[in-house]
């Protein structure tokens, strides 16, 4: 193996990073794993591919940097050098490529689309630079250009299971879950392990109603990965929504054992009990969610719809009050409020949470407003 | 001898202590035994009973009452005797406390399962009333099976059989209805309104300023006692809603209404000049007293097309006070109807002569086979509040509304629901204009004796509850997803409804005045109805119902008309306008503004709306034939000097050319235009622009 071909595989080794799964997944990201680079010499044009030792020695050598900085994670660095190797040499487009691929790396995307762009100029049949395009344009929301690059790469021939599984992402947050499902499937057929996929088809079914399918969905996504908090969560809520209220319960406490901070579970807990009308029990466990994160609203407005249906107007008011101060535009708890103010004949009041939930809104109110001008005795 | 006597003595208590009560086949057998309390508490009870079973045997209200409280005697010796526990269940459902029957029933039964034929059905009725309607039907469907096979039947079990069928229905009705209760707030009308006595029969104004109620309590004129209910005869009590205590005035008796016998209320006009009574003399009868400055009228019994030689228990007017409805019990209206069955609601339309016309069954979906009682119409002149023992009752009579389409077709009736209707009898429903708010009676634990006055608020259906529920549904991102919520309009039932009121008032004295008030449908030139503010306070108060351009004239002799117009658009929901009307005598220099007359846009065309107006100015200037006058045309600042003068002359023209035409004489008409050079608002606004926009009536002289 000569040295040109050793640093090709030594690069394509470094792109090609999979990235660890996480197994707390309420706060932070779950990284997919993308394959990110060259898969091989057929998708590299031999001119560009390999590190240049001749020629234009100064702006070889700082690719060179670049592509050592990378290989020890240090983007900036790596960034810096294939900058500079730019700057020395403009026509050096691998550096684009190098560049773009390591601001991915540092999630600045409009940057790494740039580039990857500068580089795609140049190499136009790169299926692989195709779809890294439609990945940056994925992250930065832009749809439209994600998908046309998606189906480019696809019709280049390119296969990637991330590729269907952001095409599936990008079809359910539209709200277009039939359409997102294809997606999917077609991801798990790539990789019949890929469980994100899974997960939210799950997700999908769950948005349908279909609520068997999504519990079979997420439990195959367990199958593959028990480690995952959010799985076990999601289970819960399917259920929840079936009304299958003692086994919702279950998957949430399964959350909650993998993941004992995972705030989310243990709200969707308290909601379960509040629903199967056990509202003592779930009052106490949304002051549990409140320990997790204090100033999470959602607990204090379902902590008040506890006291509500215990007819505790007084506690009920206190808390909706307590969602409100922190987050003034949460216009459920207005209405909820009104309700309670309302039970306890305070019509002006009432009326005044009610004409906030509409401002804010909600267009109910206006319908709960039509009674204040009429509450004159 | 001594054991001669010892034996007549026993053979004749043990003769009378077994009792034989041929109605319900039950006898209360009493063991000298059994008695803690020896020869004496024995001796009370037998007495007690033997005296209870005389009342119990006629079967009547007052009389059951009478029994119970000697069974009650009986039973405080000893409480295990299942016919003595039947006896007591059994007056306790047939008189004003039927909660407390289902004890007693249940321990007769379980003390002696067999201990009347009618226990089951008894049990059914006793649970049904407590709302343990499975219960209830249970016992219904037992009592149902224990009935002869129909070949066998006699008529007296055909019966029995049937009313078994109906309380089933009613108990799923109970339990559909109580599945789904409806929003409101019971509240007691207070000490100032109820007694410990019975009190019902609520009729208010619209406004719910004043209410008149019907009570049994002690003061009743006469001080008598009805023997057939042992309570004080009816008589008609009489409150006012105090603003600003926010409470009732304390209930006073309607002295020159009452007499020694029964009077109830059962109709008040939504103005509360009109009040509609019943005498039970002679046979069930409607009256009719008037409020004359601030005081009733003698009671004037109703015309023979309203009463008859039926029963008639209920009346309400509408709100253009052109129909009276009421129930009677009559075998057929005097169109040759045959009625539905007990007792139904008919309406008489009022003749040009002013007179109520011949009485109409309103026929089904309204009426049926079953009893229909305390008839409600409600100011929007669409809605009909009954109460009916109908199917779809949950017990008793049941409280129903029904909406006409404006063609004279009613709506299929809708119960009310729970907890207003209940099980047992609830009758005498009024809505007030608003339709948040209803009066009714209920038997009910916060009350203050027997039945109260209850002011129910609809709180309309239940608020949307949100739960604070998120999860993240897509792996790869943090992003929460809120649970999806679907934010369902509900419907709520509007009244589209206005209540103008007011007092009219003399401009110089500020007297108020008895006017007549003239309410005009505009586009249809059509006479609505005519209403008197009140002699003595000079208040009046009209319904409006939305979707009519109304013309307004308040009319008293000696002053000039005074003339308002209303346009409310179909959809306008329920308000409350409060118009204060000052009347002008008639003499040189006084004025008034024409707001009835209309022209097309930009032009001097007088539109049809304004006829009705225009032919009360005719009649105006023929009744005063010296009185010559002014028309003037005013308009807001939009437009040029030039073309506002020539348009407000125009416009002024146009009013006497009418004039002219309807016979009045030229030389009594001036007109002039004024163009917006004299401004009555600003006409920097809309409102202030149309109110700028006018024709006004000047009296130039008279003699």
């Amino acid at each position: 193996m000569n040295k040109k071909l050793l640093f090709l595989v030594l690069f394509c080794m470094m792109f090609s990073v999979i990235f660890a799964q996480q197994t707390k997944t309420d706060t932070s990201q779950i990284v997919i794993p993308i394959k990110i680079g060259f898969e091989g010499d057929a998708a590299i044009d031999d001119t560009t591919s390999t590190l240049i030792v001749a020629d234009d020695q100064q702006a070889n050598i700082a690719y060179n940097d670049g592509v050592q900085f990378y290989q020890q994670n240090q983007f900036d660095a790596s960034i810096q050098s294939f900058t500079q190797a730019l700057k020395l040499n403009p026509e050096l487009t691998k550096a684009f490529y190098g560049r773009g691929t390591t601001y991915i790396q540092k999630k600045e995307y409009q940057k790494a689309l740039d580039d990857l762009t500068k580089y795609g100029e140049k190499f136009k049949d790169d299926a692989n630079v195709v779809y890294l395009k439609g990945y940056c344009a994925y992250y930065l929301e832009q749809n439209d250009q994600a998908v046309e690059a998606f189906n480019k790469a696809m019709d280049m021939g390119y296969e990637d299971v991330n590729m269907h599984y952001f095409m599936g992402v990008m079809k359910f947050n539209e709200g277009k879950y039939e359409e997102a499902i294809p997606h999917f499937n077609k991801a798990i057929n790539i990789d019949p392990n890929h469980y994100f996929s899974y997960n939210d088809r799950g997700s999908a079914n769950r948005m349908l109603e279909k609520y068997d399918d999504a519990i079979a969905d997420y439990n195959k996504a367990i199958e593959i990965n028990a480690d995952i908090a959010l799985l076990y969560n999601n289970v819960g809520s399917a259920k929840r929504l079936k009304k299958d209220y003692d086994g919702a319960v279950k998957a949430y406490d399964k959350a909650l054992s993998k993941d004992s901070e995972y705030h989310i579970a243990k709200n969707n807990k308290a909601i379960t009990l509040y629903e199967s009308g056990k509202y003592e029990e779930a009052i106490e466990v949304f002051r549990d969610v409140l320990k997790l994160k204090k100033d999470y609203a959602y607990a204090y407005n379902n902590i008040g719809l506890c006291y509500y249906k215990l007819k505790d107007y007084d506690s009920a008011i206190e808390a909706f009050t307590t969602a409100i101060s922190m987050d003034s535009e949460y216009a459920y708890a207005y209405i909820h409020r009104g309700s309670a103010k309302e039970m306890l004949r305070k019509m002006e009041g009432a009326c005044d949470d009610w004409k906030k939930a509409k401002e804010l809104g909600l267009d109910v109110a206006e319908e709960y407003c039509s009674v204040c001008i009429e509450y004159k005795k | 001898m001594k054991n001669q006597y010892i034996l007549i003595v026993t053979l004749t208590l043990i003769l009378s202590f077994a009792f034989y009560i041929s109605e319900a086949q039950v006898s209360v057998e009493i063991n000298k035994k059994e008695f803690k309390q020896g020869k004496n508490g024995f001796k009370d009870a037998m007495s007690s009973v033997k005296y209870a079973d005389e009342f119990y045997a006629k079967g009547q209200p007052g009389a059951y009452r009478m029994a119970l409280t000697e069974y009650l005697k009986a039973y405080s010796y000893n409480q295990h005797y299942p016919e003595l526990n039947y006896k007591i269940g059994a007056c306790y459902l047939y008189s004003t406390e039927k909660a407390k029957a289902i004890d007693f029933l249940d321990n007769a039964y379980k003390a002696k399962p067999g201990v009347a034929e009618d226990i089951f059905y008894l049990l059914g009725w006793a649970n049904q009333l407590a709302y343990n309607f499975d219960e209830a039907i249970d016992f219904f469907r037992k009592y149902k099976n224990a009935q002869p096979q129909e070949k066998s039947k006699k008529k007296s079990d055909v019966a029995a059989v049937y009313d078994v069928d109906k309380k089933l229905s009613e108990c799923e009705v109970g339990k559909k209805l109580l599945a789904k209760p409806i929003r409101v707030f019971i509240d007691n009308l207070g000490p100032a309104i109820n007694s410990k006595y019975p009190d019902y029969g609520p009729v208010i104004t619209t406004d719910e300023s004043l209410i008149v109620f019907t009570s049994r309590r002690e003061g009743s004129t006469g001080g008598e006692i009805d023997p057939n209910d042992l309570l004080y005869y009816e008589d008609l009590y009489i409150a006012y809603y105090n603003e600003e205590k926010k409470d009732w005035s304390q209930a006073i008796n309607m002295r020159t209404l009452n007499t020694e016998g029964h009077d109830a209320s059962v109709g008040l006009s939504p103005d509360g000049q009109i009040l509609y009574t019943y005498k039970g003399v002679p046979d069930g009868t409607l009256f009719e007293s008037k409020l004359e400055g601030d005081s009733w009228s003698k009671p004037r019994e109703m015309s023979k097309n309203i009463n008859t030689k039926f029963h008639e228990t209920s009346a309400s007017i509408s709100y253009d006070a052109k129909q009276l409805y009421f129930v009677s019990d009559r075998d057929r209206d005097e169109f040759g109807n045959k009625s539905y069955g007990g007792k139904d609601i008919f309406v008489s339309q009022k003749l040009d002569n002013g007179k109520w016309g011949p009485a109409k069954n309103v026929g089904a979906p309204i009426n049926t086979k079953y009893d229909e009682e305390g008839v409600f119409m409600h100011p929007d002149g669409v809605t009909m509040y009954f109460c009916s023992k109908r199917e779809g009752s949950m017990g008793g009579y049941d409280i129903f509304y029904s909406e006409n389409d404006g063609a004279g077709n009613w709506g299929e009736p809708v119960n009310i629901g729970y907890p207003v209707n209940t099980p047992d009898d609830d009758v005498f429903f009024v809505v007030a204009g608003n339709a948040r708010y209803a009066y009714y009676s209920s038997a009910r634990e916060d009350g203050y004796g027997l039945q109260d006055l209850y002011r129910i608020t609809f709180l309309g259906p239940e608020k949307m509850m949100v739960v604070g529920s998120e999860d993240i549904l897509i792996a790869s991102s943090t992003a929460t997803i809120q649970q999806k919520v679907e934010q369902e309009i509900v419907e709520v039932k509007k009244v589209r409804l206005t209540i103008m009121k007011g007092t009219v008032t003399d401009a110089l004295s500020d007297a108020p005045i008895e006017a007549s008030i003239e309410i005009v449908d505009n586009d249809k030139n059509e006479l609505i109805t005519t209403i008197n503010s009140n002699s003595k306070s000079g208040k009046y108060l009209v319904s409006l119902p939305s979707g009519k351009n109304y013309g307004i004239a308040v009319k008293a002799d000696g002053y000039l008309f005074y003339s308002e117009n209303i346009n409310i658009p179909e959809a306008t929901a329920y308000q409350e306008v409060t118009k204060d009307v000052v009347l002008s005598k008639i003499g040189i220099g006084s004025k008034i503004v024409l707001k009835n007359i209309f022209f097309d846009y930009g032009k001097e065309t007088l539109r049809e709306t304004s006829f009705a107006e225009l032919e009360r100015l005719v009649t105006l200037l023929n009744s005063y034939p010296d009185m010559t006058i002014e028309i003037g045309g005013h308009t807001d600042s939009h437009g040029g000097l030039q073309f506002n003068t020539q348009l407000s002359e125009a416009r002024a023209k146009s009013v006497v050319d009418y004039l002219v035409d309807k016979g009045i004489s030229k030389i009594r008409l001036a007109y002039k235009g004024y163009a917006y050079l004299q401004p009555i608002a600003t006409n920097d606004t809309d409102e202030g622009r149309q109110q700028n926009r006018r024709v006004e009536f000047k009296v130039v002289s008279i003699k």
